[in-house]
């Protein structure tokens, strides 16, 4: 069943992808200063929007298997954490791309990319932690606080434009671009979106059943201490 | 769990609530009249019909490598999640197999 709901979302993801494609190269017009590098903008923004959304899953999840210790809930937190990283990997590749064009320049020191850089460190300690620290349940703890402290973040990120400006173009919410840009912008988050919940589902899909295999392996080696223990039994009884 | 789910989708609507663009304020003006109101200072302009945009950085070239950076990333990363599954299901068949194996031992005495 889950499988097939799956199968379902990858398909609608894929076509909203090909359909945000469309809408970006083929609707939305060149831009007049920056040419054709501005179609970074469609996905880049869509993608922080997306990482943020993992990074937030991840933290709602850590704090819930923080409060119940229920294992499901960390499996939802590392696909958020996993997810958010892979789209925030993007943002921070795609965004000195733009800016070489834009900016005349790769990086610079202003707020909201070093908010962002703060953010995805603190989520690849994450990542790189989970992968290393193998399945115990004080890597789990020592994870689930990180997640708490890299969402801190996420609000100076966001307002980082608003408050302190930097060379970030606040287009969005001063109507700063077309109609056709906002159309395909809306495309391109359908589609980010539409695939940011396929990997998160396919991750928690896979998540869930290492959490099987783990179960198992523990069953197996009780009814071996079982088998082991009766073999020996009779041993002690009569040596 | 369910509510977890929730709760991210929440976000994730809030989240795009909170970028997209107010369609609203400009709806009253055509769809392709940029006026000066219409587009502020620091906003995206589109080039004219024809007209020819200034390009000393190739920004074709870096528009192409952000793209191909985003499809490797999530080609990369369904790769890896497909061996991870290989790998559990792997498992999984071999587990189930030494239960059975121990399920019987057990029955024999």
């Amino acid at each position: 069943m889950m499988s097939d709901k799956l199968s379902w979302m990858a398909v609608f993801a894929s076509l909203a992808v090909l359909s945000a494609l469309g809408a970006v190269f083929g609707y939305a017009p060149v831009e007049a200063s920056m040419g054709i590098v501005q179609k970074i903008f469609y996905f880049h923004v869509s993608s922080a929007l997306a990482a943020y959304t993992g990074f937030f899953l991840c933290c709602g999840a850590s704090i819930y298997y923080l409060l119940k210790g229920d294992r499901r809930a960390d499996v939802v937190a590392r696909a958020g954490a996993e997810v958010g990283v892979l789209f925030c990997t993007f943002v921070l590749i795609s965004g000195p791309l733009w800016a070489r064009k834009a900016w005349g320049t790769w990086w610079t020191g202003e707020p909201r990319l070093m908010l962002t850089m703060v953010a995805a460190l603190i989520f690849y300690a994450y990542v790189v932690v989970r992968s290393i620290g193998g399945r115990t349940e004080i890597t789990r703890r020592i994870c689930a606080a990180l997640a708490i402290l890299g969402v801190a973040d996420i609000p100076l990120v966001h307002f980082a434009v608003q408050k302190w400006r930097g060379n970030h173009p606040r287009v969005l919410r001063n109507g700063g671009i077309s109609d056709e840009m906002e159309v395909a912008l809306t495309v391109a988050m359908l589609a980010v979106f539409s695939l940011f919940t396929t990997l998160v589902l396919l991750r928690i899909r896979v998540g869930m059943a290492e959490e099987k295999v783990e179960r198992l392996h523990r069953l197996a080696t009780a009814r071996g201490n079982d088998i082991e223990d009766r073999r020996r039994s009779p041993l002690l009884e009569n040596p | 769990m369910k509510r977890l789910l929730c709760l991210a989708a929440a976000v994730a609507v809030l989240s795009v609530s909170e970028a997209a663009p107010a369609a609203a304020e400009g709806s009253g003006a055509a769809p392709t009249a940029y006026s000066a109101d219409r587009l502020s200072k620091e906003g995206f302009v589109p080039a004219a019909p024809g007209q020819a945009v200034e390009d000393s950085v190739p920004g074709g070239l870096l528009m192409l490598t952000a793209y191909g950076v985003l499809w490797t990333l999530v080609g990369g990363y369904l790769w890896r999640l497909s061996r991870r599954t290989a790998a559990t299901q792997r498992d999984l068949d071999a587990l189930g197999q030494r239960l059975d194996d121990l399920n019987a031992r057990l029955k024999q005495g």
